[in-house]
């Protein structure tokens, strides 16, 4: 009966010692895991990992051509020059802001029309709030305000519709900021085959643009070529300066900034 | 009777503090950048957008996000790909859910095609990383995401 009582009592304290270091052995792994938890916890509070710069595999600036003198109205400016600068514009533009990696501001979209430029939501403020360029220019003052639209109107049948439109934008702007030097750049080319095959014509593009030059002039603001600097000797765009007979490869962009860059009011 | 709720008491705590862990996420955000460009069928180049862009696109509050990477299309697509290392998981997915809804809106009108891509977009959660990938190809995408 003894030895019955100190077996089972041995037993019992085996199996207790089983329980707590098999405890140990767990809790130690979970421990383990919570430290590593932490560390990085306390690593974000200390500094906040910044994006790395992911290098673009596009061509390189040497193949951008520059102007040649007698076509620019001064040096290239800095990157810098456009920091209180606003860009309005639809998917080319938004191009445009993405591939040049300028620091600057936008209110672009795709399908952006003069109709719809004003009262589009657009982006988001700082507060997540979807904003319109309306409220955007209500609330800030820019130095200059460059505009390219008219892609997405050549299917409508009014020539003088999209320009009493793009009239209508433009006085707004002037009077939400009359301080700014306000730029409107000529539509620019799609590709032969594109002009051929959509709505997105090239003949139609010549006839908007010769109306928003007018518009320019009656206005008192500056009518910017942009075209110029990348249509080639047919005055279309070439196939390699876009992937799809409309939107601008990274370089083709670098060329539309470059123009931008020796095309400046305050410099001329 | 103490014995087993002993056990119990170790195997649920250990479990509670293990599930911590998960959380414990590190992925190497360029390397999968480059496999998911290099792996699914993109129709245009992605280029990376300026961080003060990518605010104006997804509303999330700069304060929340440790580290944020967006590539996107020339405007031709709606492709894009976004990597978002956040405090704050459920903001990241709200966000990447508004924008996903802009470029329906956009597309709808301009490109119908490319709304197809924007049916299934991929997004998935990993820790406290958010990814979205919209592509032609969103089960390969996918099974690249869940490998990191």
């Amino acid at each position: 009966m003894t030895n019955h009582k100190t077996i089972y009592t041995k037993k019992r304290r085996l199996k207790k010692s089983v329980i707590i270091i098999s405890g140990i052995v767990l809790l130690t792994i979970a421990t383990y895991s919570t430290i590593s938890l932490s560390s990085s916890i306390l690593a974000w509070n200390d500094k906040k990992t910044p994006p790395k710069d992911i290098p673009n595999k596009d061509i390189p600036n040497d193949v951008v051509e520059q102007p040649t003198p007698n076509d620019q109205w001064n040096d290239p400016v800095t990157d810098d020059y456009f920091k209180d600068a606003l860009f309005i514009g639809d998917s080319r533009t938004q191009g445009f802001i993405i591939y040049t990696g300028l620091e600057t501001n936008a209110y672009v979209s795709t399908g952006l029309t003069v109709d719809t430029a004003l009262t589009k939501d657009i982006g988001f403020d700082q507060y997540g709030h979807a904003t319109t360029l309306e409220e955007g220019l209500k609330q800030n003052q820019y130095q200059k305000i460059y505009i390219m639209l008219g892609i997405n109107e050549l299917g409508w049948i009014y020539p003088n519709i999209f320009i009493e439109h793009y009239q209508t934008l433009i006085e707004t702007i002037q009077s939400l900021e009359p301080q700014a030097d306000i730029y409107v750049q000529s539509i620019l080319p799609v590709t032969q085959e594109k002009s051929n095959n959509s709505i997105y014509n090239n003949d139609k593009i010549n006839t908007y643009n010769d109306l928003i030059k007018k518009m320019a002039t009656s206005l008192n603001i500056t009518y910017l070529n942009v075209r110029e600097i990348m249509e080639n000797e047919n005055h279309v765009l070439p196939e390699e300066a876009t992937s799809d007979g409309i939107h601008l490869t990274q370089s083709y962009c670098q060329k539309w900034l470059e123009y931008l860059k020796t095309h400046t009011l305050k410099e001329k | 009777m103490k014995t087993k709720l002993l056990i119990i008491t170790l195997l649920l705590l250990s479990l509670v503090l293990s599930g911590c862990n998960q959380k414990n996420v590190e992925i190497d955000t360029e390397q999968l950048l480059e496999e998911l460009q290099e792996q699914l069928p993109f129709a245009d180049q992605l280029s990376p957008i300026k961080e003060n862009m990518i605010y104006h696109l997804y509303p999330i509050d700069s304060k929340n996000v440790m580290s944020i990477t967006v590539l996107t299309s020339s405007g031709a697509t709606a492709e894009e790909i976004a990597i978002i290392q956040t405090s704050d998981v459920e903001e990241a997915k709200k966000a990447i859910d508004q924008r996903i809804e802009t470029k329906r809106n956009d597309f709808a009108n301009y490109l119908p095609k490319e709304v197809e891509k924007l049916k299934d977009p991929v997004i998935v959660t990993k820790g406290n990383y958010v990814i979205l990938c919209i592509s032609d190809d969103s089960e390969k995408a996918r099974t690249i995401i869940e490998k990191y």
